[in-house]
């Protein structure tokens, strides 16, 4: 799912229980599958190693001797609030999968989204030759359940709109931003780099930020959740997309990590 | 402007009828036409061709310089101005006359005939003419006449020209429609349907009658309308038991297609009629008005006079205006020499409708001139200065307009007013350097308003003095503080400006006036810009922004639009209004209409007026798809599932007749929603947006400014997801999930129906849940109770509905599901372990579950209905057992029976049946064989019955039950029946050879039959006897 081909059985929801199923005692493969696709449900075919794959590439379980067992703390998978947490945190390792590459490859599309497909099954072939390998129509339904799962947007039936609140509010979390404290915008970027680099282009003498990391921001903008602002006198300016429309409607030099929502 | 002198003035100067204003301010408002168009032959839209100004069609024609017969008709769209321009016409043609001319001015009046008439015998020319009948004909034709009875007169005249039809008009009825159509008029329904106040004989009557109030442009004639009868007239017309005829005719007219046919013949046949009646109505012949302007031409020929008529409108001589028509296309040369009529130079008005339908053909050929006014005879420059004149005129005190008057009133003198308010605002240069202000109007909102106010047909001066001028001064006046008031649709509303309004500006009120202000009176743009030193916003002046109090706004810096032209300066070329009025965009303006009502709606709505989204059509269908495309797009955008709500939960919310989202104040709803969202702005952006990626975006976001759509909407879903779930949640309905009720209800299913089967619940798995059938119960032993219970369960599907709750509860399926389960084990153990340790029971307060989605609330009604049952079901099940396990007891005459004891029973019934055969006594044999095979099943039953009869908890009982062990008593209690049988036919036999052996009394008393035999044993006991002795 994340090292290779994206495949729609291995969803987020799957991948969660498979995890809540490991977390007291290692089991065998054969009873995790029992539990989960038990035999008395009669069923012609299985999902199973799909998500279990996914599990594992992911680094939640780990399987020796046909043993799976929880291969993070239990924190991770409190709640998928959590797990998501922890696979947002980890994404940069999968740098050339079909997820991490059809999630870069969507951002870098920037507001063109909204003019272009209605479905993202049809974006199949477009992104096939953005990335110059192929991706089906059933990976890009795959990619859905998990690009909408860990932040990045929102699900519009078959369309995507790109909104990385989410995803930006954990990286946030885990890039040791200090509550209260102003960043200029290019530590701030710093800070989160070693997560972002997913949906943003770090390339120094590129300060733009694209459509969905700009709504993202700005969503966490108005929900009191961080404060963007352009200080005048500041010369560290990044470009969000332009939304004359919003307070914060194109450039920003400062970022604050509020210390409680207001 | 000066508002204190257009208090009291606009009253007098805003009329939209030119006829109405006082000479004056008719020419202080006047604006040259300069579009005209002059055909030789009629056309009823002629495009293209020349324009001609008003200055050159009254130079070349109404002056008439060759001194000719010409009768020219000006015509057009109703309210493009034609009374106004004939006007303009007699006003100039008064200075600039020849001496010998007389100049007969008819004005369109009040419209009707009878108003016409006096006017014409007021006229110098009129009273002094010879023919006395005919004048006092029209005198007559003038007296006041109660309007029911003159209305009746004209419905029955028609009657009567039905009847009388000699058939010579071109247009013919059959003798039998004529009777027919006749019994129809005669029916009182349709009489009142066609005097109604928007019927035929009220339009007809409009123009007779003086002080009628009628649509000037109304004309008196029937359309095929006035015959449609729909199902409910027909039946009113059936009740009121109406001649077969009449209804005869009735449900010819409500015919769909054919229907349609016949009432437009209809009405064409009955204006044949018109005029005859009209004229009989008012008492004058059909050819008084040809022979009175016969008369004025004799006379005013006998003093060397000529003659130049200006009739506003012909339509005011409705009824006599063929007549009148006749009158003044007689030339007086050629063949006509020897009448000794004057020259006569007629100018006429009528609309381009009238002149079509009602000239006849030969008149249209007499027409020397037609002049067309096209509905934009105005360009741009000229709508402005229309706007202008009127707001000039308005504010100039009424002695300086009659000083004006004296003075000839020339272009150079035209007086201009002293600017009280509105210095800032725009203005528009006239001639001879003069400037008008347009204060309370800018030129973007004459644009705005002449584009999307008035409608098709309706850009013309009468409807701009009626729907712009009239209401925006009068708005100005009345509500200062609150200007613009008028909550005028605003179409194509820039979102940005709207975002940011509102984001600014947080009295929902004060935001609504400013947006409609910048999008109105400016430009609508989300920009400001500075230019000579001047801050515009949305291209209004800020200081007009600050001097009508509006809240002051930041917008974002754009540039200042290129080289404008010199505001003091007439352009020299006028350009196209409609080039200027174009959309903005290529959405169709219906479209942008359409979005822009929904908004004003939402904007009412955020004011504080309620919602009603019932309909699916019209702004409410826009509402209406809009709330259901929010629902839709908040069902795909959560991540229900992975927030902890299964889908089998989301799939019952979204079956429910509630919605995910409903609108505060929304009227004519059953539920609110999971979600209420507020009527405030914040609210009336989301939907707007919603409502644009439907109708702009055609259900995409490809439309312009949908980025900021896009943001909004997914912004708003962030902030309201975790309330939207906890909503969804079945636990915001109560502590305990509907699934608890399901797997209870459906654990003591498979119990009743006796799939599960033991006296625990401890081995009832997941596995039973995802195993159990739901088979119809074959035979048992059952109380009655128990097999309705278990009828009940099943009843319309129940228990297949609440089997597939349990499976898709605990399913994780993919997008919108597949066959393939995938199971929550963590949750189905958890939920099954729960409702084991509560003894498959739920809290009474869950039980009585409130809950507004059916599909979850039916969960809980399940479970209510067989925890109802089940006391009363295992009371009945105990009891029925307890008469059979006595019956067993009875036999044992125990009620301590194990194995052994059932085996030795099946002994005894052997040794039995054996005796019997022995004893060669002759009865059935029923083998013990399965009695014995099944003596431990039957002990266990029968311990089982024993243990469970003084038991109270119903689920111990039905689980005892759940076996049937009843049935495994059957083997014992058949044979106790066979048994029971067989003893009585042992004894029936038995009595048989006794009765064959006689009567016992017989052997006392001695027989010979048995007399050596007793003596035999009599020797035999005599000698045991002896023997014993020794």
């Amino acid at each position: 799912m994340f090292r290779e081909k994206m495949v729609t059985p291995a969803i987020p929801e799957r991948v969660f229980t498979l995890c809540k199923i490991v977390e007291k005692r290692a089991i065998s493969s054969s009873d995790l599958k029992a539990k989960m696709e038990p035999d008395y449900l009669k069923q012609t075919s299985s999902y199973y190693s799909d998500y279990r794959t996914a599990a594992e590439e992911l680094q939640l379980i780990t399987v020796s001797d046909n043993m799976i067992s929880l291969a993070v703390d239990t924190s991770v998978i409190k709640t998928t609030a959590s797990m998501r947490r922890y696979i947002n945190g980890i994404l940069s390792e999968f740098q050339n999968g079909q997820f991490y590459q059809v999630t870069k490859a969507y951002f870098e599309m920037d507001s063109n989204v909204l003019n272009g497909e209605k479905s993202l099954v049809a974006l199949a072939p477009i992104m096939s030759k953005q990335l110059n390998r192929p991706v089906d129509a059933m990976a890009m339904r795959a990619w859905r359940f998990w690009v909408s799962y860990l932040g990045f947007g929102y699900l519009q039936d078959m369309f995507f709109i790109p909104n990385a609140a989410k995803f930006l509010e954990d990286i946030i979390s885990m890039a040791g931003i200090e509550k209260g404290h102003r960043y200029s915008f290019g530590d701030f970027m710093a800070k989160i780099q070693p997560y972002s680099n997913i949906i943003i282009s770090h390339d120094p003498s590129n300060r733009q930020l694209n459509y969905g990391v700009s709504n993202g921001l700005r969503t966490l903008h108005d929900a009191g959740i961080i404060k963007l602002e352009h200080i005048l006198d500041q010369e560290d300016i990044w470009n969000l997309y332009p939304l004359k429309a919003h307070p914060i409607s194109g450039t920003v030099t400062n970022i604050t990590l509020c210390k409680e929502e207001v | 402007m000066d508002l204190s002198i257009a208090k009291d003035r606009l009253s007098y100067v805003v009329k939209p009828d030119s006829i109405t204003t006082s000479q004056g301010d008719f020419l202080a408002t006047h604006v040259a036409i300069k579009r005209l168009h002059l055909l030789s032959r009629f056309d009823i839209m002629p495009t293209g061709g020349k324009d001609y100004s008003e200055e050159a069609v009254y130079r070349k024609y109404v002056l008439n310089p060759d001194n000719r017969h010409q009768f020219i008709a000006v015509y057009g769209q109703s309210g493009t101005g034609k009374s106004h321009l004939i006007r303009w016409f007699e006003a100039k043609f008064q200075y600039d006359k020849p001496e010998n001319e007389v100049v007969l001015f008819i004005r369109r009046s009040d419209n009707t005939l009878k108003g016409t008439i006096r006017q014409l015998l007021e006229t110098t020319e009129v009273k002094e003419i010879a023919n006395k009948e005919v004048f006092d004909r029209l005198v007559r034709a003038t007296v006041y006449e109660d309007e029911n009875k003159l209305k009746g007169r004209i419905y029955h005249d028609f009657i009567n020209e039905v009847e009388c039809d000699d058939e010579s008009h071109d247009i013919r009825l059959t003798n039998v429609r004529r009777k027919r159509l006749a019994s129809f008029l005669y029916n009182e329904v349709v009489q009142a349907h066609l005097m109604s106040i928007d019927g035929p004989i009220e339009r007809i009557y409009s123009k007779v009658a003086e002080n009628s109030s009628v649509d000037r442009d109304t004309v008196a004639q029937f359309i095929p309308e006035d015959f449609f009868v729909s199902p409910d007239l027909f039946e009113d017309i059936h009740r009121a038991g109406a001649d077969p005829k009449a209804e005869k005719m009735a449900r010819e007219l409500m015919a769909d297609e054919s229907g349609t046919e016949d009432a437009q013949k209809i009405a064409a046949y009955l204006n044949q009629f018109v005029n005859d009646v009209i004229q009989r109505c008012a008492g004058i012949e059909p050819g008084d008005f040809r022979d009175i302007f016969q008369d004025i031409r004799r006379e005013l020929y006998r003093i060397g006079k000529n003659l130049t008529l200006f009739i506003e409108d012909v339509t005011s001589f409705t009824g006599v205006d063929d007549a009148l028509l006749d009158a003044l296309i007689v030339e007086h040369t050629g063949m006509n020499e020897g009448e000794n009529l004057c020259r006569i130079s007629s100018i006429v008005g009528t609309t381009s409708n009238y002149l079509e339908r009602n000239f006849r053909d030969n008149h249209k050929d007499r027409i020397t001139q037609y002049v067309f006014i096209p509905s934009d005879a105005f360009d741009e420059n000229g709508i402005f200065e229309f706007v202008g004149r009127y707001l000039n005129t308005m504010s100039l005190p009424e002695d300086r307009i009659a000083l004006w008057m004296k003075n000839h009133a020339t272009a150079a003198e035209y007086p201009v007013h002293d600017v009280k308010e509105g210095a800032a605002w725009e203005f528009i240069p006239i001639e001879n350097d003069k400037k008008l202000c347009l204060y309370p109007f800018t030129k973007n909102c004459i644009r705005y308003l002449y584009k999307y106010e008035l409608t098709k047909g309706h850009q013309t001066p009468r409807y701009i003095i009626r729907d712009i001028i009239e209401p925006i001064v009068t708005d100005i006046l009345e509500n200062r503080a609150q200007f613009p008031s008028i909550k005028y649709n605003i179409v194509n509303v820039n979102t940005t400006l709207s975002f940011q309004i509102h984001n600014q500006v947080k009295d929902e009120q004060q935001a609504e006036r400013l947006l409609r202000f910048l999008s109105i009176w400016g430009d609508g743009s989300p920009d400001q810009y500075t230019q000579d030193g001047k801050v515009f916003l949305s291209s209004v002046k800020k200081e007009i922004i600050e001097e009508l109090g509006l809240p002051l706004l930041s917008l974002s810096q754009g540039a200042a639009p290129s080289p404008k032209p010199d505001p003091d300066s007439v352009p020299k070329t006028k350009p196209n209004p409609t080039a200027d009025l174009k959309p903005s965009t290529e959405v169709p303006v219906q479209i942008q209409e359409k979005v822009s009502k929904a908004i004003g709606t939402l904007s009412n709505w955020a004011n504080g007026q309620v919602i009603d989204i019932s309909a699916t059509g019209g702004t409410s269908g826009v509402l209406r798809k809009a709330q259901e495309d929010i629902c839709d797009f908040l069902w795909s955008s959560i991540n229900w599932q992975t927030e902890g709500i299964s889908s089998d939960n989301v799939s019952k919310v979204r079956k429910s007749t509630v919605r995910l989202v409903t609108f505060e104040n929304q009227t004519k709803m059953r539920n609110s929603g999971f979600y209420i969202m507020p009527a405030n702005w914040e609210s009336v952006t989301i939907i707007s947006a919603f409502i644009r990626w439907r109708e702009l975006g055609s259900q995409s976001w490809n439309y312009t400014d949908s980025d900021l759509d896009a943001y909004l909407i997914t912004s708003w879903s962030f902030h309201i997801q975790n309330k939207l779930i906890s909503a969804v949640n079945e636990k915001s309905v109560s502590e305990t999930s509907y699934i608890e009720a399901a797997v209870a209800a459906e654990m003591y299913r498979m119990i009743l129906c006796g799939e599960f089967r033991e006296k625990s619940l401890k081995n009832l798995s997941a596995q039973y849940l995802f195993d159990s059938k739901t088979s119809k119960a074959a035979k048992n032993y059952h109380s009655k109770e128990w097999n309705a219970l278990v009828t009940v369960l099943s009843q319309k599907g129940a228990d297949i509905a609440n089997r597939e709750t349990v499976r898709q509860y605990f399913n994780i399926p993919q997008g919108d599901g597949n066959s393939i389960i995938v199971l929550d084990e963590p949750s189905l153990s958890q939920i099954v372990r729960r409702v084991k340790t509560n003894k498959l029971t739920i809290s009474s307060e869950a039980l009585e579950s409130t809950d507004v989605v059916k599909l979850r609330k039916d969960v809980f009604t399940y479970l209510k209905e067989i925890l109802d049952r089940i006391g009363p079901v295992a009371k009945a099940e105990v009891n029925n057992a307890r008469t059979i396990i006595q019956t067993v007891f009875d036999r044992f005459d125990s009620d301590e029976i194990d194995e052994e004891d059932i085996l030795d029973l099946a002994s005894k019934v052997k040794e039995f049946y054996n005796e019997s055969n022995n004893a060669i006594i002759n009865v059935k044999f029923f083998a013990p064989d399965l009695v014995r095979k099944n003596a431990k099943q039957i002990a266990k039953a029968i311990g089982d019955i024993k243990n469970i009869l003084d038991e109270n908890d119903p689920l111990t009982i039905l689980m005892t039950f759940s076996g049937d062990p009843i049935a495994e008593l059957q083997p014992l209690l058949d044979l106790f029946k066979q048994l029971e049988n067989a003893l009585i036919e042992v004894d029936r036999q038995l009595a048989n050879r006794k009765a064959k052996l006689g009567e016992i009394q017989d052997y006392a008393t001695g027989t010979d039959r048995y007399a050596n035999e007793f003596e035999v044993i009599d020797e035999c006991i005599a000698l045991l006897g002896s023997e014993a002795q020794v």
